[in-house]
């Protein structure tokens, strides 16, 4: 198992790279000059030139990225050419807001979807079970940003009971997070319910369930305790790569609650051409991917001995 | 089963209708719940909470090149002059007086002696010579600089050979004296423009690369305006305070909060549910729905902007050929387009410049909607009903509404018998491509810097700014010599009516088809009174007070 941890962390190292170059490719290939959006109308190209040159954008590509790499590994993701802030501050800025909605989105996406699973699973084939079915199919197809706009009007502006918007300031505040929570976990939410059902309908006909409940075992416990832990086990894995998907996917979501995290960062950084702070939000974004991926191999391993890698 | 089934039918529609009915009364207890401004002795204090869209790119003078940057800024910093809110006229500000030598070149500027720093301090003339080096300075790589462009050593400076622009100097603590290369009427003008406003030059250096940006902190952004910087939480607000030590008129309010938004339609929520006092833009589409709710809480400005049709003049079919260039201003019927693709939000032109701008010729006759007249002057352009003349390419910068702009002048000229190819570009290639002569036909729009003809009128249609902002590639010798009168014409009749003559040969050229300029629309609430938005769309947060 260690040598098997060992290894994985390894691989990351190719992967990093990979993702890096590929990121640094791409950037290189869009069309637009981050000169001209960065300084206006105004500038002569005098001081576009210099300002390409101070900026390192005059040099050739393998040179730029050479030092690009050598930059990271020296910890420094370089300055938002838009604005002149470290990129690696930026990011320890956002990453907890993200990281809090995220949280929240998951918490929510999977105490409601597992909920909905077991019951619909328990009562197959009845009025409970085809609006469940309805309403993951419902919770798959709305789009985030119709969702969030509904929330907001009802529970922000008509009911005045959350916030519209915004993150609170500083510190984890939940109320500012409900709403952003469930629109980023809605989707996510339909999904762990349709999982559960089919496992928990998988499960509720092996024969051990049976031998459960021929032994006198109440309804509740055969369920719960003998039928959901088993039923959970691809739950499990598949919120592993939802959290890193959920992470990644928070633009929308971020966009419409104003929430400053790096979604928000994200998408300010495409719209002005800031090199860096793509460059930076990319390689975070990929790296967590990477680990949760570590995470959710090992967590598997753990939770099904039957599982061995090495 | 079948009482289960109906059970649940019955729960779900009642909730259904519930909140239908919910939305409704809510909106209009909402916003019904709006009441009349009543009182009208302003009263102090307060928090003014201001809904802004996007971030500032930064808080440092030297680079604003952007709405909202400059919106703050000069809340933070004051110029040695400053903006009426309402005429655009020049009044003081930091200085206090001004003269002219007997032949124009050099102004004596008198500054106050109680203008305090937000440390405290008291600034003098020489603070105004430090923050002017720096920002002509070669190191600062700032796209602003050529604001001091007409005083005497500024290219020493901004090549770098020089630290110092030899034409600035004090006789005293209090008094700035500027040499200028030749006689400027436009130089003190510019002066209103929040890049040259003055700011405490140890306190930015001290910060580093951090100055102005949201690590900034309130010992090293130190200004001098009505305003002291609090805070800047990164995409989420921007703080400031009223500093109780300013010399001019203090606010009323006590502190400003710039909320920041990605989204529009999030900030009228916002503003729907009470959290805003003021909203800096309308949700798309929502315009006339707004117009019809809020009717008294609504300001409407139309700004010192022009957007317009750019002929590329190298390049055919309108390289010396103005009759093809008067047939595609013939067959658009810009007030429509106006009327109905942009729901009113623009007021059409008629010409270069604004009608808000000072020097604005009312009396221009240029091209208007005439679809017979388009046919013959495609005709005289020798392309009869169209014959000949292969598809025109017209290059946009994407946005829904210049999309639909554009598929509307494709169809109205399509009309008449022109083709032409639309070509939405991202915003950097589409100046790259127009500054480089590459594009036939693109939208261009600009905004101006400070409320003086020469600014627009330079910027765009003079031989000097080929391949930068003038990209119809214009040039005409009689304009070129009376941009040079205007520009030291210092009686403001006279220079005024130089500016009219320009306007009407640019407008007899034809290198463009003069389209709108964008009428904003700006939300207040209730409680919000004496909110004063310019042309330049600066609102004066100095007057703004809070019932």
């Amino acid at each position: 198992m260690i040598r098997f941890i060992i290894w994985r962390i390894l691989q990351c190292v190719p992967v990093g790279l990979g993702i890096s170059m590929l990121t640094f490719l791409m950037l290189s290939l869009v069309p637009g000059d981050p000169v001209t959006l960065m300084l206006g109308q105004h500038a002569s190209p005098q001081i576009m030139n210099n300002v390409r040159q101070e900026l390192g954008l005059d040099l050739p590509f393998f040179s730029r990225y050479l030092q690009y790499v050598w930059n990271i590994l020296h910890g420094d993701l370089g300055r938002s050419y838009i604005q002149h802030q470290e990129v690696t501050t930026m990011l320890l800025d956002k990453i907890p807001i993200t990281f809090n909605l995220t949280l929240v989105a998951m918490t929510f996406a999977i105490t409601a979807g597992v909920l909905i699973g077991v019951l619909s699973a328990v009562k197959q084939g009845s009025p409970w079970d085809t609006f469940t079915t309805g309403f993951t199919l419902l919770g798959i197809s709305v789009p985030s940003f119709w969702l969030g706009m509904i929330l907001q009007l009802i529970f922000g502006v008509i009911l005045r009971i959350l916030p519209v918007s915004g993150s609170g300031g500083e510190g984890f505040q939940l109320q500012y997070y409900i709403l952003p929570g469930f629109t980023l976990g809605f989707a996510s939410m339909a999904i762990y319910a349709g999982l559960t059902r089919s496992g928990m309908l998988d499960v509720l006909g092996q024969d051990y369930i049976r031998t459960a409940r021929a032994k006198g075992l109440s309804k509740p416990v055969v369920v719960l305790k003998h039928g959901l832990k088993n039923a959970l086990i691809p739950v499990t894995t598949h919120a592993g790569m939802d959290f890193a998907s959920l992470m990644g996917g928070t633009v929308l979501t971020e966009m419409i609650f104003s929430l400053p995290g790096i979604g928000t960062m994200l998408i300010n950084a495409v719209s002005r051409r800031d090199y860096p702070v793509v460059q930076g939000v990319t390689l975070f974004l990929a790296l967590v991917f990477v680990l949760v991926n570590l995470l959710a191999d090992i967590l598997y391993a753990v939770l099904d001995p039957r599982i061995r890698y090495d | 089963m079948f009482e289960g089934k109906k059970k649940w039918v019955i729960t779900i529609a009642v909730l259904l209708i519930g909140t239908i009915i919910l939305s409704g009364c809510g909106l209009n207890t909402a916003l019904k719940k709006q009441e009349k401004m009543t009182r009208l002795t302003p009263v102090d204090g307060g928090v003014f909470r201001f809904g802004m869209i996007s971030s500032p790119s930064a808080l440092e003078p030297a680079f604003l090149e952007e709405i909202n940057g400059i919106e703050i800024c000069k809340e933070l910093n004051d110029g040695l002059i400053r903006y009426d809110p309402n005429t655009l006229e020049i009044k003081p500000a930091i200085a206090e007086s001004w003269d002219y030598s007997e032949d124009k070149k050099v102004i004596t500027f008198h500054i106050r002696k109680d203008v305090k720093f937000h440390d405290g301090t008291i600034l003098k003339a020489q603070d105004i010579i430090d923050v002017w080096n720096r920002l002509a300075a070669k190191d600062t790589l700032s796209p602003l600089a050529f604001l001091l462009e007409p005083i005497v050593g500024f290219a020493q400076v901004n090549s770098g050979e020089l630290e110092t622009i030899s034409g600035l100097k004090t006789t005293d603590d209090y008094t700035l004296e500027v040499t200028l290369k030749e006689k400027n009427a436009v130089f003190l003008t510019s002066l209103g423009h929040p890049a040259v406003s003055i700011y405490k030059l140890e306190a930015a250096k001290k910060a580093g690369k951090d100055f102005g940006t949201p690590a900034a902190r309130p010992e090293t952004l130190i200004g001098t305006g009505a305003f002291k910087f609090v805070k800047w939480n990164a995409d989420q607000d921007i703080i400031l305070e009223k500093f109780p030590d300013y010399y001019g008129t203090k606010a009323h309010v006590d502190k400003i909060i710039y909320k920041i938004f990605k989204d529009e339609s999030t900030a009228f929520n916002e503003f729907r549910a009470g959290n805003l006092d003021y909203v800096d833009m309308v949700p798309p589409g929502q315009r006339q729905s707004i117009l019809k709710e809020i009717p008294d809480q609504i300001l409407e400005t139309t700004t010192l902007t022009t957007q317009y049709i750019g002929f590329n003049l190298t390049k055919d079919p309108f390289k010396d050929n103005i009759n093809i260039r008067k047939a595609i201003a013939c067959a658009l019927d810009i007030q429509s387009i106006a009327d109905t693709v942009l729901e009113g939000s623009s007021t059409v032109s008629n010409g270069p410049l604004p009608d808000t701008m000072p020097g604005y010729n009312i009396d221009l006759k240029a091209p208007t909607f005439d679809k017979k007249k388009a046919k013959e002057y495609l005709a005289l352009a020798g392309y009869p009903d169209g014959q000949g003349l292969g598809p025109i390419q017209y290059a946009y910068n994407y946005t829904q509404e210049n999309q639909r702009v554009a598929e509307a002048f494709q169809a109205q000229l399509k009309e008449v018998g022109i083709q032409i190819h639309l070509k939405n570009m991202e915003w950097g290639s589409y100046i790259n491509a127009m500054q480089s002569g590459e594009l036939q036909m693109f939208r261009v729009a600009c905004v101006a810097d400070y409320p003086d003809p020469d600014n627009l009128l330079r910027m765009l249609y003079s031989k000097s700014q080929w391949g930068m902002n003038n990209v119809t590639f214009y040039s005409n010798p009689e304009v070129e010599g009376l941009l040079t009168q205007g520009l030291e014409e210092t009686d403001i009749t006279k220079r005024m009516e130089i500016y009219k003559k320009i306007q009407e040969l640019i407008v007899e050229d034809q290198p463009a088809i003069w389209t709108f300029s964008t009428n904003y629309l700006r939300i207040y609430g209730d409680k919000v009174h004496n909110l004063k938005i310019n042309a330049l769309d600066q609102k004066d947060m100095r007057s703004v007070w809070l019932s």
